[in-house]
């Protein structure tokens, strides 16, 4: 099965929560809400990259991807794809984390994503210190829901 | 092959060039009003159909056409859907994604925004047919070319 977080940019919640998922975010780190150490967080992106950013201890591959304000068309686009190419629904799990993260997170998101780097990682890192708590809450009862945590 | 026509609301340019490629529009001439809207999906689909492929039938050759509708992700849609064949293992060669947005004109903007958005469809739907109509050929003629393509066993396009 594959997992993908999916947000605005792709590179800041998405990649928190899949990196807290995965266990990749120290506890240290966690604790101190320091974001410097996960994967791919902040970075540039402008493609729409698929990131691939490791595997659960279920042997799920867990995917990150930004998708601009298209939070409903993409997962809606991709479900109907593998549909289309006989891959079985229940193959993917997307999780929006966009949901869970409040206006200076998604701003910050934002900015980075239109090329702003600096000050988009500025907003959605601060903005992602209050949201953690919750979108990882969230996303634990999202996974749980769908039958991948118990 | 699946041959996949995207533009935004999956209403106007990607169906007339669905319709084109599977010989439901007549090609010496342009298409009448009447001829556009029996084509199926044309001027219909609004916001919660987008995002869907939409099939329209099977070509002479036995490859299946859809059309979807993608807002504004313009290349980013086709990377999006690359990337997940990709981790899936999908043979790519065997999808065509092809984005028609290029061929929308104005009075299509016009017409399908105020038809398909605003709703307001008596007013937007001959605007928006004038506009496909004024567009046909070259939509026609992009078509051509990616048939042409197509036939000669490249699948990476030809509609630029």
């Amino acid at each position: 099965m594959k997992i993908i977080f999916y947000s605005y940019s792709g590179v800041h919640s998405a990649v928190v929560a899949g990196a807290a998922y995965l266990g990749l975010w120290s506890a240290q780190e966690a604790a101190s809400l320091q974001f410097s150490g996960i994967p791919f967080f902040g970075c540039q992106e402008s493609k729409s990259e698929l990131r691939y950013l490791g595997n659960d201890k279920q042997g799920n591959q867990v995917y990150t991807l930004g998708v601009k304000g298209e939070m409903e068309l993409v997962p809606r686009a991709i479900q109907d794809f593998l549909q289309l190419m006989e891959i079985p629904a229940q193959d993917l799990i997307m999780i929006n984390t966009n949901l869970f993260i409040n206006r200076m997170s998604r701003w910050g998101e934002r900015l980075a994503r239109y090329g702003l780097i600096k000050t988009g990682n500025f907003l959605a890192r601060q903005g992602l210190k209050k949201d953690f708590p919750l979108l990882f809450k969230e996303v634990k009862k999202m996974l749980k829901r769908q039958g991948v945590l118990t | 092959m699946k041959i996949i026509y995207c533009c935004y609301g999956g209403s106007h340019s990607s169906v007339t060039a669905a319709a084109i490629h599977l010989g439901m529009l007549p090609l010496t001439r342009k298409p009448t009003g009447k001829e556009l809207l029996s084509i199926p999906y044309f001027d219909r689909q609004i916001n919660k159909d987008h995002g869907y492929f939409r099939f329209m039938g099977r070509d002479e050759y036995g490859n299946e056409v859809y059309i979807i509708g993608k807002h504004n992700l313009g290349k980013y849609f086709e990377n999006i859907l690359r990337q997940i064949a990709q981790i899936y293992g999908i043979d790519q060669s065997q999808t065509v994604i092809i984005d028609t947005m290029p061929y929308v004109n104005v009075a299509m903007m016009i017409g399908g925004y105020t038809s398909r958005r605003l709703g307001i469809v008596s007013l937007g739907r001959p605007i928006v047919i004038m506009g496909t109509q004024n567009a046909f050929f070259k939509i026609a003629a992009m078509v051509h070319r990616l048939k042409v393509t197509i036939a000669r066993g490249n699948s990476d396009g030809g509609t630029q």
